[in-house]
């Protein structure tokens, strides 16, 4: 079970650490692991917002992180894409440790390999939904014109395509927060954090937008951590956490 | 006390003020004495005061900023302390105090005691009354309800405003600035007039050539550096021009000012208030931190965009501040 945390008392080193990464050998450990953390702690301001949670993240994998507010799930999404650095514990990427990585590689990683979509959708309000979402291509630098085409092509595939030439005041909530899933994987990232990403939306668009995005991730084999405390996110997500206090309540596969 | 620590809060605008206060009602009290010891002559007497009107517009300039200082705090609007007062607090008070520590500099001469000391009690009331202006008019401005936003609730900026408005501001600016440089080569009529002319010609101008050098900066198709400082160029030009071109019109008048009853020290006055009045609106710092934090900026693009934006802004500032000094002629 990825979710199974380690052993009482096993060194993090040991070949019984089922969490080892370079343990590949033992049956246990399913190499498939794309991100995984192992007694992680966080404070903020001396509140400790997670306590000692191991968890494991398959690659493909669309997981679901639900829990009321303060349970933590905001705190181990920034955790876990290497916004916050743990106060104590460890955080895999593969095979990179995030927790010991210095601010430059933590962006690079961020801007190569992550997405992220928040609870708004934060556009930048002078640049058009087009230069929006091409906005990570561009910062990785890749070519101005093929990062304009691959935004396009992504926002004709989320519906707003005939908003691309429009800024974010001119667009309704779920338009920009379709822009804001295009910016999101128009990278095509290894691991999509979506930090409760239908929260300013209504009922139908809710659904729509969610399964946009679970089919997007599917299709393109991107591994997912979906923060939110809708039922429907649960439905459609491989698997469930929920989180209470900052640390883990329960477990359920789909 | 409660007052008094909530109004304590960021010590930086009042204490600019109380500065900028006392040096301003030094310079009054100067202006004064001058024109004491020149009383027979009407004009001369009324010339040194007259110039004064200067340093006192910085001084309410300043007072703006601090005013807006004290707009962004909701932990204290929450409570109930209405910003109006908030804001008299931060500028009238410590205007009040500055300028009421420059009146030691200044003995009245006994011979003329009572006329002396209305005079005494002129430059601090004056430096208040500026401060609180400059305040009052930031509030006013700001009042709620008055904000065009889109149906998504987004601020309009100017937009909406009509592009033909906007020219014509530009326009009449470039008028104003041709007609100041025009009195100022035939060297007829008072040269404060062009310079009048010239300063609010800038003003009305470096909007618009900002908002043009934005557009160049972001010209075709733009990478992330480039997008990024254009469009900024561009949302800010209406603030950032207005106040670059009045600091333009401050440093490229500072020559000819020292040469009038001003003086060096008057015109240093002036100028430094201008530019701590400019600062903030031209130099914003970097638009959108956390979000290219959060996108994975490298800080190497951080600090290009910065870099280019403050050399679009130098690059206008000094081309203004050339043509300003070339056609202002010395009183």
């Amino acid at each position: 079970m990825p979710t199974a945390p380690p052993r009482p008392g096993t060194p993090p080193g040991s070949p019984d650490n089922p969490h080892n990464p370079h343990n590949l050998g033992n049956p246990d450990n399913p190499d498939n692991d794309v991100l995984w953390t192992r007694g992680l702690h966080r404070a903020h301001a001396g509140s400790p917002a997670l306590r000692d949670l191991s968890l494991a993240v398959r690659e493909g994998e669309i997981l679901a992180v639900t829990g009321g507010r303060g349970s933590g799930r905001t705190t181990l999404l920034d955790c876990l894409s290497g916004r916050l650095p743990p106060d104590r514990g460890e955080v895999w990427f593969n095979s990179i440790p995030l927790h010991a990585l210095r601010s430059p590689a933590l962006a690079r990683l961020r801007r190569e390999r992550f997405g992220w979509i928040g609870d708004r959708a934060q556009l930048v309000p002078e640049l058009t939904a087009r230069e929006n979402a091409a906005l990570p291509l561009l910062l990785a630098g890749a070519g101005a014109r093929a990062a304009r085409r691959t935004a396009q092509q992504w926002l004709e595939r989320l519906d707003v395509g005939h908003c691309a030439h429009l800024r974010p005041g001119a667009l309704d909530r779920a338009q920009r927060q379709r822009v804001a899933v295009a910016r999101a994987l128009v990278h095509r990232p290894a691991v999509l954090f979506a930090d409760e990403p239908t929260a300013p939306l209504h009922g139908q668009e809710r659904r729509v937008v969610l399964r946009t995005l679970v089919t997007a991730a599917r299709s393109h084999a991107i591994t997912m951590l979906l923060a939110c405390n809708d039922p429907q996110a649960v439905e459609l997500a491989d698997r469930g956490l929920t989180l209470c206090d900052g640390r883990l309540a329960c477990s359920l596969t789909a | 006390m409660l007052a008094h620590r909530l109004v304590r809060g960021r010590p930086g605008g009042p204490l600019l003020v109380a500065a900028f206060s006392a040096a301003t009602a030094h310079l009054l009290l100067t202006a004064f004495d001058q024109a004491l010891a020149a009383a027979d002559r009407a004009g001369a007497a009324a010339a040194a005061p007259a110039w004064c009107l200067l340093p006192l517009a910085a001084l309410a300039a300043v007072a703006r900023l601090a005013a807006a200082a004290a707009e962004h705090r909701p932990e204290v609007s929450g409570p109930g302390l209405p910003p109006a007062r908030r804001a008299a607090a931060r500028t009238a008070l410590p205007a009040l105090l500055g300028s009421a520590a420059a009146l030691p500099l200044h003995p009245p001469p006994l011979a003329v005691l009572p006329a002396a000391l209305t005079l005494l009690a002129a430059p601090p009331l004056l430096a208040t009354a500026a401060a609180t202006a400059g305040a009052v008019l930031r509030l006013r401005r700001r009042t709620p309800g008055t904000r065009r936003t889109t149906p998504g609730g987004v601020p309009v900026r100017g937009r909406h405003g009509g592009r033909g408005a906007r020219r014509a501001v530009v326009w009449g600016g470039a008028a104003g600035l041709g007609a100041g440089a025009a009195l100022g080569a035939v060297r007829t009529g008072p040269a404060a007039v062009s310079w009048a002319l010239i300063a609010a010609g800038l003003m009305a101008v470096t909007p618009g050539l900002l908002h043009a050098a934005g557009r160049a900066v972001a010209a075709g198709t733009p990478g992330a550096v480039r997008l990024l400082a254009g469009r900024s160029l561009q949302t800010e030009a209406a603030r950032a021009g207005r106040s670059l071109g009045m600091l333009c019109a401050a440093l490229a008048l500072a020559g000819p000012l020292a040469g009038t009853p001003l003086g060096p020290a008057g015109t240093a006055v002036t100028v430094a208030a201008t530019a701590a009045a400019a600062a903030p609106a031209v130099l914003p710092g970097i638009r959108h931190t956390a979000l290219l934090h959060r996108l994975g900026a490298a800080r190497r693009t951080r600090r290009s965009l910065v870099a280019l934006r403050t050399a679009a802004l130098l690059v206008l500032g000094s081309a203004l501040i050339a043509v300003t000094t070339a056609v202002a002629r010395p009183l």
